[in-house]
């Protein structure tokens, strides 16, 4: 996951890769010391006339004086023979109470005779063909077998096929002061590196989960390489009978793990996987096959080992590589890895050699320390898959809050919008009504004064005035109402305001309203001009038409709605009253509707067509 | 007994009248419209403590009261006069016959309303109607009452606070639906195949429901603790 824009970051240490280097440091000191130590009041044995002797016990070597540690060399080996060292130890009497030895390392089994007598015999654990690991052998020996003056010991030692006999150097002592160091080792080379892979499953099982979950390819090769660890050097899997003695099948699980791990360099790099990359199987996948098949004996074996550990050594190398490209770009995640694969190829290149000089001491570093590196990576994994899961949080809390600021500017400039377009609806509305007070109710107010001011007043035309002036306002009123598009309901409330005029004007009101559809955007405005040219055309009916009924109507058109005012009258009119019919014109005209005027010997009919639906926003 | 009492010519008058209006030329004219046929004793009264005073001794057949007065609302006093005289029965006076006003009306457990301008005769007449038994109801009551319906059977905020108030049946509303697109009773019963005459008991009970209804809901309240003037 190295982003690009790591890239650019200035180069800095997070105390979390000071933390790694650390730890590796100090796993790789502390088991040296450990390993090389000598103990102190102990008498050391450092030469032995050791020679071989084959199955039948024939000599097949014969002895001579070798200094400890010593180990078969390559051309003298050979699977049935056997390492038999002897040397001999004066002893006073006094010490052989509490007296024990002590053997740091040894391969593959030794068995020890004291005197003639067999005292005590050591097997490395071999269910695997552990390679990268030596175990210490501690025997305590009792006075029976020791005598005062020269003991003699010998020390028989079998390898396991295609590998070599060898023996550390040898303590005798306190028994005490020599647990302590055998302690001290077995700790070093069985106890931590069994913790190590423990944790080492638990670690795989996790990187799993999470690679599962997220997809990064990181947490999946990690997962992979810890998982393969386990399964080249744990005690804690049983081999289930599939890795025979003579094959290293188990420890071919080492190039693999070193396979894995070079592809979580790569993707810790940041660099693409592909199809390529498949290549990589290759190498592994051929040096196992080749195992199992049992091919190789003797020199072909020994070429197939020699470049099992060239390729672990290659692929480190190229991981090394890539780490050291990504770091040098300023891969901060890249730099860490690098460090420790770097610690671990130090130890990797000892322990190799020590296999190829056939060096006696045995003292194999890389299990503990790479295992420790593992661990390392794993805990600063999951650091950073924390780390990751906090940005994330961040990262959401972020979101929200520009969510919210963006959802209060909408709402802010929804609210000014409006509020301009209740402003501006009020506007139209107040224009509106002005026009409608101005039109009816002002003209009769004005008419009302100019009657009461004169000379000579009129009280009944005062009071028709006054009247009509409360007719009208009371139509503005019933326009405000709320007939949810229904004409009809419209036209029951002015019949319920002007039927008693009309009455009073000694005129018979005839009802056809009839239903028809509910008109679309029927507001007050519509209302009003609907209810005022009915109004307009009753009072011309009152006033001018010398009729004696007058017959309100609704109807349904092709062309929309209709609504009729019919009387029964001599057709005088609407023209001596030219302003109203110009009226009446102007309102359908707003209505987007037709007026027509029709007038004949049997009474005069005004017809009002309106649309099915009124504009919006008049 | 401070309220002044104008009696009708005959003294020997069917019903009495309680009038309770502050205006006085409006209140004369109401006076007179009502006494004109002399089958009323109109007594009346220019604010509610007259009006209290007078209905703590006396049985109005009929009020007639403004709903604004000097000295308050005249609701309360309305309610309490139905509940002392269930069978009183009450018309609310109104300039403009708004929404507001009517439901006022209906809350005070009015049959109608008269407008102030009203004529004479249709004055007299309402009364009478009323006094008779049937109680008018106008086309803006009824669009009222069918609106709110509507909106109820939509789905919308349940505008009946008690769920437990009489509703209407299809019947009644029907009627509703024709005197809210103003045709008459006549005309209802002919469109519904009714005799004329079961027109207003289907009315009467209308307003019976709608009484107890409207006394549950908020407007109401509203108009009660002042939130909406009348």
């Amino acid at each position: 996951m190295s982003q690009p824009s790591r890239a650019t970051a200035p180069w800095r240490l997070p105390p979390a890769a000071v933390w790694l280097v650390l730890v590796l440091v100090g796993v790789g000191v502390l088991s040296s010391f450990l390993a090389f130590q000598e103990p102190a009041g102990g008498r050391a044995i450092r030469t032995a006339e050791c020679g071989q002797i084959d199955a039948n016990g024939r000599v097949v070597v014969p002895a001579r004086t070798v200094a400890l540690p010593y180990a078969v060399p390559w051309p003298e080996r050979h699977p049935d023979q056997k390492l038999v060292c002897e040397f001999t130890v004066e002893m006073a009497a006094a010490m052989g109470a509490e007296t024990a030895l002590y053997i740091p390392s040894f391969v593959d089994s030794v068995a020890l005779e004291v005197n003639g007598q067999a005292a005590f015999l050591a097997e490395r654990y071999r269910m695997r063909n552990l390679r990268l690991a030596t175990l210490p052998a501690f025997a305590p020996l009792s006075n029976d077998i020791l005598r005062d003056g020269a003991n003699r010991f010998r020390l028989t030692l079998s390898a396991l096929p295609a590998r070599s006999a060898s023996l550390d150097r040898l303590f005798i002592g306190n028994t005490q002061a020599l647990r302590t160091h055998f302690h001290a080792r077995w700790f070093m080379v069985a106890v931590l590196p069994t913790l190590a892979l423990g944790g080492a499953i638990a670690f795989a099982i996790v990187f799993g989960v999470i690679w599962v979950a997220l997809r990064e390819r990181e947490f999946g090769w990690l997962s992979a390489t810890l998982a393969l660890g386990v399964l080249q050097g744990s005690t804690l899997i049983p081999d289930f009978g599939l890795g025979p003695p003579d094959r290293p099948i188990w420890s071919m699980f080492g190039l693999w793990e070193v396979a894995a791990a070079l592809m979580f360099c790569r993707a810790v790099a940041g660099l693409p996987a592909s199809r390529r990359d498949l290549w990589w199987v290759l190498p592994p996948a051929l040096l196992t096959l080749f195992f199992m098949s049992g091919l190789g004996g003797g020199p072909l074996h020994r070429a197939g080992l020699l470049l099992s550990m060239t390729m672990v050594v290659v692929y480190m190398m190229l991981a090394l590589w890539v780490l050291a490209r990504a770091a040098w770009r300023g891969s901060e995640d890249a730099g860490i890895v690098l460090l420790g694969k770097a610690m671990v190829f130090i130890f990797v290149v000892h322990d190799i050699s020590i296999i190829l000089r056939q060096n006696p001491e045995l003292i194999f570093l890389t299990r503990a320390v790479y295992s420790s590196f593992l661990l390392a990576v794993a805990m600063w994994m999951t650091l950073r898959f924390v780390r990751a899961m906090r940005e994330v949080d961040n990262t959401a809390e972020i979101l929200r809050e520009r969510v919210a600021a963006t959802q209060d500017e909408l709402r802010q400039t929804y609210e000014e919008l409006r509020l301009r377009r209740e402003a501006e609806a009020v506007d139209r509305e107040r224009a509106r009504l002005m026009r409608d007070l101005h039109d009816g109710l002002g003209g009769e107010l004005a008419s009302m004064l100019a009657l009461a001011d004169s000379p000579d007043p009129h009280p009944q035309e005062i009071a028709s005035h006054a009247r009509a002036a409360l007719a009208d306002m009371r139509l503005i009123i019933s326009s405000l109402e709320d007939y949810g598009g229904d004409l009809t309901l419209a036209l029951g409330t002015w019949r319920e305001r002007a039927g008693p005029q009309v009455k009073a004007a000694g005129l018979e009101l005839v009802w056809a309203v009839r239903d028809v559809p509910s008109l679309v955007r029927l507001g007050p405005a519509q209302t009003l001009d609907i209810l005022r040219i009915v109004q307009e055309a009753v009072t011309n009916v009152v006033k001018h038409a010398h009729a004696t009924r007058v017959t309100i109507e609704t109807f349904e058109t092709e062309e929309g709605i209709g609504l009729s005012i019919c009387d029964n009258g001599s057709g005088g009119g609407p023209q001596a009253s030219g302003n109203g019919l110009g009226n009446m014109q102007m309102r359908a005209r707003r209505l987007n509707a037709t007026l027509t005027i029709s007038r004949d010997n049997r009474g005069t009919c005004v017809r009002l067509v309106l649309p099915r639906e009124f504009a919006a926003g008049s | 007994m401070t309220a002044q009492a104008e009696q009708s010519s005959t003294g020997q008058a069917a019903h009495r009248v309680l009038l309770v209006e502050d205006d006085p030329p409006i209140r004369k004219r109401l006076a007179a419209a009502l006494a004109a046929k002399g089958d009323c004793a109109v007594v009346s009264a220019a604010s509610l403590a007259e009006a209290r005073a007078w209905l703590g001794q006396e049985r109005p057949d009929l009020i007639v009261s403004d709903l604004r007065l000097p000295d308050g609302l005249a609701i309360d006093l309305l309610a309490e006069a139905r509940e002392r005289y269930p069978e009183v029965e009450i018309l609310v006076i109104s300039v403009l016959g708004d929404e507001t006003t009517i439901l006022a009306a209906i809350a005070a457990g009015a049959s109608g309303y008269l407008l102030k301008d009203a004529l004479p005769e249709d004055i007299h007449a309402t009364a009478i109607e009323v006094l008779s038994g049937g109680s008018p109801i106008s086309p803006s009551i009824a669009r009222f009452i069918v609106r709110r319906m509507r909106q109820d059977s939509a789905g919308a905020a349940p505008a009946c606070a008690d769920p437990a108030a009489p509703r209407l049946t299809p019947r009644e509303i029907d009627i509703l639906w024709g005197i809210a697109k103003g045709l008459t009773y006549n005309e209802i019963a002919e469109q519904l195949g009714l005799s004329r005459h079961t027109v207003p008991s289907h009315i009467k009970a209308i307003y019976r429901k709608l009484h107890v209804q409207t006394r549950g809901e908020a407007v109401y309240e509203a108009i009660q603790q002042g939130l909406i003037k009348l």
